[in-house]
């Protein structure tokens, strides 16, 4: 009788050498298809945003007071707002300067709220209660209100406005990176790590945030189709990033006074923010779902 | 009469990942008032066949590909959606494993009871409340309890209302899957005791799904064993303890510790149970036998009918089996250890001791004693045994003296030095000398990181290693030393197996080589074959680096097989410390003895007297002045409610915390 | 039951100071001069302009002012005056709050009426044909802000089909669309969030008891996991007020509705401060009466939480052991 061969491992072990936990996360997404739509159109946009000089067709400054109010047609695909500028230049820059706002934004209430979060939820005791009852006083005001105030304050401009929509989008982070470092806080990982020699700072860094990962990068992603909304809200009710700068809502805004006479301008600027928020919806949805059931194993 | 017979039962589940077949050609009979004990260790069909017979399968992806279940003659596969539903609850019933999930959270216990009678019985809905009463107060309830939700009840009292939903339209058979596996040993020997009572008083018959020997050795009449959704081998309690057959049963009894033996070394089933979309050619067992032959490479073994009723699926059966290969054991490179391992290790200084140990926490209730006031010592290279049962505080104390749970008061001292109240650095240094692997092989691993960087994690903090290339060589030198494949160098955690996972732990626990580890419930996760590799590897390495070790535990017979001393915890509280063989031979605190009595023994040989404790353990919230057992102590006095026991020398190295131990043990 | 909701209410009141103060402290950073607006000139001179900075209390420190202000609206509820009218803030707010109030609490419970029942029954039905219709309808009018909506809603209801006011508040009618568009978005992921909770709890081990049991699957639904879907669905109810009534306060603008989304616009342009920290005040309070109520019926859905405040005094004298106890009687 031969000698037989040490007992085999699970099957997938032989080939995983380098197999990264992303690949396995990509493998599951592809077969989402809705997800695969959601992050095509997220694609679209930033390429949109990166390539608006080359691909808009008209100055989105250029007046033209003879053509004003046109419908679409093969000259102006989405037709020309109230003072004869092509709305579809004006939409493709608006995603320009939603993304980048949006982008900007994101990533100050990640890290602010990251931060607060996992300091919170790791020390807990009087910081957290300190912080969380913080969180409470922002979770009061409903978020738009408080975008809303606070670019009263600070005025337009990308930067203000990206820092107001910050500001309102801290709280819902912070809460959520707490909730996961509390979970995880009594994993007896963290604890090997203490017993390892790890000291805290890198337990938060090394351990305990990789593995908030994957509801933040859900959030997020959600997060800047949300926060582009609410940009559009702000620049709607006049405030935010102002004129002469072409936004989303902006455009909606100039619409209000023909809302019984001209359609192009308030539909096509509404199903660029929906088609947006769409996109990253179903993309964070399907994330939500190749993310999850490898690790709850 | 016939209760229940299956024939030729085949399920699957269609998965992404192929169709893993659960179930293969599984045929068995479960006479009136029989019990049938069917075992297996996780993933060999067992639950599947039980929801089988139910027809609960979920589908999609369950299918139940063919076969015949007969329920007292009426075939099961060919019922209607209505019969079924009058067969489920009424015909059959159902007791699940975890009654911590088993149970509606939002509902409360009465209800859930009363609903079963009520769906099956023509009455009101006050009689079948009143019902639910009565059968609360049958399996040990007060019935006014019956308002209550489930999160007002421990566990063990979760499980006898789960019984009490069975047991309450008296079905002719119970289906239990693994009853007590989530219950400390003196509450599961509470349940099987009632089990067993109340199934006489109904005559039921039983099919009970368990992977502990033990608890089939007491409960059940007839046997079956599965291995990868197939009865290996199939008869009667005697056929299976005292004429065991079958390679595959062999291996799980040598890989038991035993409770009565002394240390000897266990022999584990080697590798894994086959991947069940995937299973191998000829007999499914054959990658594992150590008596594999080309013959069980090739075909698949049939059902061979031994004596009257005892079947085994194996080629040779009946046949008196001879190795044919000594499976490579994943290679401890260490010598085989002394025949006698304790004598060996001749008790030497003290390495680490633990003087007036508390460890208290705050809860809104008052403070948490879990641990109070524990005192002893441990010479270097023994292994120090901690039991109890769940919530009396052994983790923390192990927890306690390593330093992740500071202690409240008293002190741990560690080569004469205090060690209590190291921080940061010093801690940290401190660290390098004393090392814990922990319970959970599923939680104690970081997800995202790959087996080399969980095990270089030690290694990296405290900057052991000079360059990349030396950090490989130690990292492959740890994995050597634990039996981890190389090739598992850069896989993730949720690849591997239990055992392997256990493996990485005990690297990184070895891995900047300390003098003393503490071991929280290492095995208590795994199955039986595969904690014998693990406790094996353990004992190993104590004998080649004169390793120290704390080893706590719930499971009496590995607490035996792994340690020189033992302590008993109750509550917080020592009750009893002496030599291993000692206080399993003789028990002094009356605690320890219940303790011993409980635990099932897998032999049906030995019938052991049993005493059963009424009660659960008490809380340690704000304890009552006097011993914490008392409530549950049938020699308990006065002075028992009123003075907490101070420990006490009663034969030498034996320490008790008993009033009444001389009088209980006539010393 | 009353205790634990005058808890509650007492720990409304620092969170609303909190909010107080940073909205105080914004509108300090706000551009515009409001004495320059109340003289309403440029012709003004420099002691005209401080007689009036200090008639308006601006020539204090900042702290002061803020204090002063707090102090007021504890004691008195006092708001202040409204640079722009010279009238108490109360006053212009008691004449919008109701309006808006109304708005968003309707379009509050719409969603959740709607969007429950529709979620659930989406579940039970998953896998079909109306399980895929409402997934994907929820997922598309999840992604549509409720402003837009509004004004793509006048659009065809009003200007297009005439079935539909566009503006003002007058007759029932006239609520139709704005607390429809304020509703649809929170109603569409309500759907959504009921339906995966729902899909979820079948999973569980006490539906599999309760299948056990032999228990018809409506019963099964209806009984055993509703109640428990339902837990973090009210969470998230909690969590989106803000969103609803926020919404809704624009949407208003877009219908001409005289409520406190007109009022704060106004006061935006006018850096009317104390305005518009009367409206924040008044939606936050709002929010979190709302969320007191969420936190209500949670107790009542989850005995868990129940039995934290419910049997806080009958569990006094024998609690902890409470757990225990039992198997010894």
């Amino acid at each position: 009788m031969s000698k037989k061969t040490s007992p085999a491992a699970p099957a997938t072990t032989e080939s995983l050498q380098k197999s990264s936990q992303w690949r396995d996360v990509w493998l599951r997404l592809r077969r989402n298809k809705l997800a695969l739509v959601g992050m095509a159109i997220a694609i679209l946009l930033a390429l949109m945003a990166v390539l608006a000089p080359l691909i808009a067709p008209y100055d989105y400054q250029a007046q033209n007071v003879a053509e004003r109010l046109q419908m679409p047609s093969a000259l102006h695909l989405l037709g020309t707002d109230n003072m004869g500028r092509d709305i579809l230049s004006r939409i493709i820059f608006g995603g320009r300067i939603s993304l980048l706002v949006s982008l900007l934004a994101v990533t100050v209430s990640l890290v602010i709220g990251g931060l607060l979060g996992a300091v919170s939820g790791y020390f807990g005791g009087l910081i957290d209660a300190v912080i969380m009852r913080l969180m409470d006083i922002m979770m009061a005001i409903p978020g738009i209100l408080l975008a809303v105030c606070i670019s009263a304050a600070l005025g337009g401009g990308v930067w203000q406005t990206a820092l107001a929509i910050a500001v309102a989008g801290i709280a819902g982070v912070c809460r959520l990176v707490r909730a996961q470092t509390l979970t995880l806080r009594n994993k007896e990982y963290i604890e090997a790590a203490r017993v390892s020699g790890s000291t805290t700072m890198r337990i938060l860094l090394s351990n305990i945030i990789p593995n908030c990962l994957a509801p933040i990068i859900v959030n997020t992603t959600m997060s800047i189709g949300g926060n582009i909304m609410m940009i559009s809200a702000l620049s709607f009710v006049g405030l935010g990033v102002q004129p002469p700068r072409p936004e989303w809502g902006a455009i909606l805004n100039s619409g209000r006074d023909y809302v019984t006479t001209f359609w192009p301008l308030i539909t096509f600027p509404g199903i660029a923010i929906a088609l947006t928020m769409f996109g990253f919806n179903v993309f964070g949805d399907g994330l939500r779902d190749a993310l999850d059931p490898k690790l709850k194993q | 009469m016939k209760i229940l017979e299956i024939r030729d039962l085949v399920i699957e589940y269609r998965t992404m990942d192929g169709t893993v077949y659960a179930v293969n050609h599984v045929s068995l009979d479960i006479e009136e008032g029989e019990t049938l004990g069917l075992v297996g260790e996780t993933g060999a069909g067992k639950t599947t066949t039980a929801l089988g017979v139910l027809r609960l399968i979920p589908d999609p992806p369950g299918v139940i590909r063919q076969g015949r279940i007969c329920l007292k003659g009426k075939n099961v596969m060919e019922m209607s959606p209505e019969e079924l539903r009058a067969m489920r609850g009424d015909e059959i019933s159902m007791i699940f494993q975890d009654p911590m999930t088993a149970l509606n959270p939002v509902l409360t216990v009465g209800e859930q009871i009363a609903e079963i009678y009520f769906l099956h019985n023509d009455c009101t809905k006050a009689e079948s409340m009143a019902k639910a009463r009565e059968m609360l107060e049958m399996v040990g309830i007060p019935g006014e309890r019956a308002g209550d939700f489930p999160h007002q009840f421990s566990g063990g009292m979760k499980q006898r209302v789960v019984i009490a939903i069975a047991l309450a339209c008296q079905p002719s058979l119970i289906i239990a899957d693994e009853p007590t596996t989530a219950l400390d040993v003196t509450i599961q020997a509470q349940v099987l005791a009632m089990m067993r009572q109340l199934r006489e008083q109904f005559h039921t018959a039983m099919l009970l799904i368990t992977h502990d020997l033990g608890v089939v050795a007491e409960a059940c009449d007839k046997v079956a064993i599965m291995y990868s959704g197939e009865i290996v081998e199939y008869g009667t309690l005697e056929h299976i303890f005292e004429h065991t057959a079958h390679p595959y049963t062999m291996g799980l009894f040598n890989s038991l510790p035993s409770l009565d033996k002394d240390a000897r070394r266990l022999i584990p089933i080697h590798g894994l149970m086959p991947d069940p979309t995937d299973l191998p050619k000829g007999c499914a067992f054959h990658p594992r036998c150590p008596y594999a032959r080309e013959e069980c490479r090739q075909s698949h073994p049939a059902f061979h009918e031994l004596e009257n009723g005892h079947m085994c699926r194996c080629h040779f059966a009946g046949e008196a089996l001879q190795e044919t290969s000594t499976p490579e054991t994943p290679s401890v490179q260490v010598a085989p250890p002394a025949a006698s391992a304790q004598e060996a290790r001749e008790p030497s200084e003290i390495l680490l001791e633990a003087v007036h140990l508390k460890k208290y926490f705050q809860t809104k209730a008052g403070p948490l004693h879990a641990v109070d006031d524990i005192s002893f010592s441990i010479a270097r290279g023994r292994t120090l045994g901690v039991v109890g049962e769940s919530g009396c505080g052994k983790s923390t104390l192990g927890r306690a003296l390593i330093g992740l749970n500071e202690a409240t008061d008293g002190q741990v001292l560690f080569e004469g030095q205090d060690v209590t109240h190291l921080k940061g650095r010093e801690r940290r240094m401190f660290l390098t000398e004393m090392q814990m692997i922990f319970q959970d092989p599923f939680s104690s691993l970081d997800p995202r990181k790959s087996v080399f960087e969980q095990i270089a994690a030690p290694l990296r903090f405290n900057r052991v290693c000079k360059n990349r290339a030396e950090l490989e060589r130690q990292v492959a030198a740890l994995m050597d030393t634990v039996g981890l494949s190389r090739r598992l160098t850069y896989a993730y955690p949720h690849e591997l197996d239990g055992g392997r996972r256990q493996r990485i732990g005990v690297a990184r626990a070895l891995a900047l080589e300390p003098k003393f580890i503490v071991c929280d419930e290492p095995v208590s996760a795994l199955d039986v074959s595969i904690q014998a590799q693990v406790l094996n590897l353990l004992q190993d390495l104590q004998d080649t680096k004169n390793l120290t070790y704390v080893f706590i535990t719930h499971d009496l017979s590995v607490v035996r097989h792994i340690s020189d001393d033992i302590m008993v915890m109750y509550v917080g509280c020592m009750v009893e410390k002496c030599a291993s063989h000692e206080l399993f031979t003789y028990p002094l605190h009356p605690y320890t003895k219940g303790l011993l009595s409980a635990v099932p023994v897998p032999s049906i040989r030995e019938r052991r007297e049993r005493i059963l404790m009424q009660g659960e353990l008490t809380s340690p919230v704000n304890p009552k002045p006097g011993c914490r057992f008392a409530r549950r102590c049938s020699y308990a006095t006065e002075i028992c409610t009123r003075e907490q026991p101070a420990q006490e020398e009663v034969r030498p190295n034996h320490f008790v915390a008993c009033h009444h131990v001389r009088q209980i043990n006539d010393l | 039951m009353l205790r634990f909701i005058g808890r509650r209410v007492l720990i409304m009141i620092p969170v609303l100071l909190g909010v107080l103060t940073i909205v105080y402290t914004l509108s300090c950073f706000m551009p515009g001069d409001p004495v320059r607006n109340k003289l309403g000139t440029n012709n003004y001179t420099q002691e005209q302009y401080d007689a009036m900075a200090h008639e308006m209390g601006l020539d204090r420190p900042f702290l002061v002012q803020l204090g002063d202000y707090l102090w007021g609206v504890i004691t008195r509820f006092d708001l202040g005056e409204a640079y722009s009218t010279n009238r108490p803030v109360t006053e212009s707010l008691g004449q919008r709050v109701g309006v808006s109030l109304r708005l968003g609490l309707m379009s509050l419970l719409l969603a959740a009426f709607l969007g429950i029942p529709i979620g659930i029954f989406s579940a039970v039905r998953q896998n079909t044909v109306p399980d895929y219709i409402i997934t994907t309808l929820s997922i598309v009018l999840a992604s549509l802000p409720a402003f837009w909506l509004a004004m793509e809603a006048i659009q065809i209801f009003a200007s297009k089909l005439h079935v539909l006011p566009a503006s003002g508040l007058t007759s029932w009618k006239h609520y139709i669309l704005p607390v429809a568009c304020s509703a649809m978005m929170t109603m569409a992921s309500l759907v959504r969030m009921t339906r995966s909770s729902m899909l979820e709890v079948i999973r569980q081990d006490y539906i599999r008891t309760a299948r056990s049991k032999g228990m018809k699957e409506k019963r099964v639904i209806f009984k055993h996991a509703l109640k428990n879907a339902l837990i973090p669905v009210i969470t998230v109810v909690g969590n989106q007020v803000g969103m609803v009534v926020g919404g809704s306060i624009i949407v208003e603008t877009i219908f001409n509705i005289p409520g406190m989304g007109m009022l704060m616009m106004g006061a935006i342009n006018q850096r009317d401060y104390p305005l518009i920290m009367g409206v924040t005040l008044v939606t936050s309070v709002f929010v979190c009466v709302c969320n007191l109520v969420v936190d209500l019926i949670y107790s009542v859905v989850d005995p868990q939480i129940r039995g934290q405040f419910t049997s806080a005094k009958k569990r006094g004298k024998d609690s902890p052991h409470k757990k225990e106890g039992g198997a010894t009687a």
